[in-house]
């Protein structure tokens, strides 16, 4: 049994999910503080204070943060608020702002330094945002559409002989009153799930060949790792944007077809 | 883009006949690509939706009627009978 665990401390070991099981902050702090919470409200400062500095006292001719604030404004205004919403896209900017950089800003704590971790990839932090959207969701189209008018419209798309209402209809309810938002919500946590063991793995592989365990067979698949671990931190920038662009847009896409009953 | 046929015919047209009969086509040619893109985007988001769900709900139903009657076929049939009907949905909704 000792010579076992003598040898399983002398072989490289994948990281696994160790990784999303955090202590508390300190010894006696409240159970929920963890650093995911900390990730949190450190990155809705972060927007909450971008935000105030680009859009709090705005010129005329902007400049500095709020010519940033302003690029991000537009490419949320005209890729994810206009194609879904049209006439509506402004009233709901507010909303739709906040998710995208929100998220964005929550995927990017996994590649800061010493922080390292993306929020999201503790489904819980995905699912209260996917869960604001689907009451949204739900309200503005009884508000809309009226409440039995929402489900008729959802449920029954106009123009089929009657019996076929039975075989679709639950097919309908299920797929938007149920998988939809479990998906929107799902897809944000599983990509920075993956992402955040990616990026461990192939640190792990370097930091253990080339630190740890030096050997002259170990050190180019130590190199390798390096390597993949870089060129994997720019893959996930690009998914961490695409992600947060993905969550505000269904966000919009669901908005929209609340507002206006499909054809 | 339009197409240089297009455009040479829509040319002619402004030639032969009054603007304010072309007015409204070109209003029209602006705003249908749109709505043509948020269609598409919404089929392509909700097809897998719909998939999913048509498994989830006919397959279960099969699931139980082979619990019921020990018959195990019901459980492919179901689940072929969901996709079938999910991609019958999605050509309802968005293709016709």
């Amino acid at each position: 049994m000792s010579a076992l665990t003598v040898l399983a401390a002398d072989e490289f070991k994948a990281p696994g999910l160790e990784l999303f099981d955090f202590p508390t902050l300190w010894a006696g702090a409240p159970f929920w503080l963890t650093k995911p919470v900390l990730l949190a409200i450190l990155s809705s400062l972060v927007v909450v204070g971008f935000c105030w500095s680009a859009f709090g006292n705005p010129k005329l001719v902007p400049r500095g943060v709020q010519n940033i604030g302003e690029y991000g404004y537009m490419f949320v205004r005209d890729q994810v608020a206009r194609p879904f919403l049209g006439k509506d896209a402004d009233r709901y900017m507010g909303l739709l702002l906040s998710l995208f950089f929100l998220v964005w800003i929550w995927n990017l704590m996994g590649v800061v330094p010493v922080l390292q971790f993306p929020v999201a990839a503790h489904i819980a932090f995905p699912a209260v945002l996917a869960l604001v959207v689907y009451g949204m969701k739900i309200y503005l189209g009884m508000k809309h559409q009226g409440a039995l008018g929402y489900f008729k419209n959802m449920m029954f798309p106009p123009g089929l002989p009657k019996p076929i209402y039975v075989l679709l209809a639950p097919i309908e309810f299920l797929s938007n009153m149920i998988v939809a938002p479990f998906t929107h919500a799902v897809r944000l946590f599983a990509n920075m799930f993956a992402g955040h063991i990616i990026l461990a793995f192939f640190s792990m592989v370097g930091f253990w060949f080339l630190f740890e365990k030096l050997t002259p067979l170990g050190a180019p698949v130590g190199v390798l790792g390096v390597v993949f671990t870089i060129a994997m931190t720019g893959f996930e920038l690009f998914i961490q944007f695409l992600q947060a662009f993905l969550f505000a847009l269904l966000a919009a896409m669901y908005i929209g077809g609340s507002l206006h009953a499909e054809h | 883009m339009l197409p240089v046929t297009m455009l040479m015919e829509q040319s002619d047209m402004t030639s032969r006949s009054s603007p304010a009969i072309v007015v409204p086509a070109m209003s029209e040619m602006e705003r249908s690509p749109e709505q043509d893109g948020r269609d598409f985007a919404n089929a392509a988001w909700s097809i897998p939706s719909y998939l999913i769900s048509g498994m989830i709900i006919w397959g279960g139903s099969g699931w139980l009627l082979s619990r019921w009657t020990g018959v195990h076929a019901f459980i492919p049939i179901g689940i072929l009978t969901g996709v079938v009907l999910a991609i019958y949905l999605v050509y309802v909704k968005y293709g016709r």
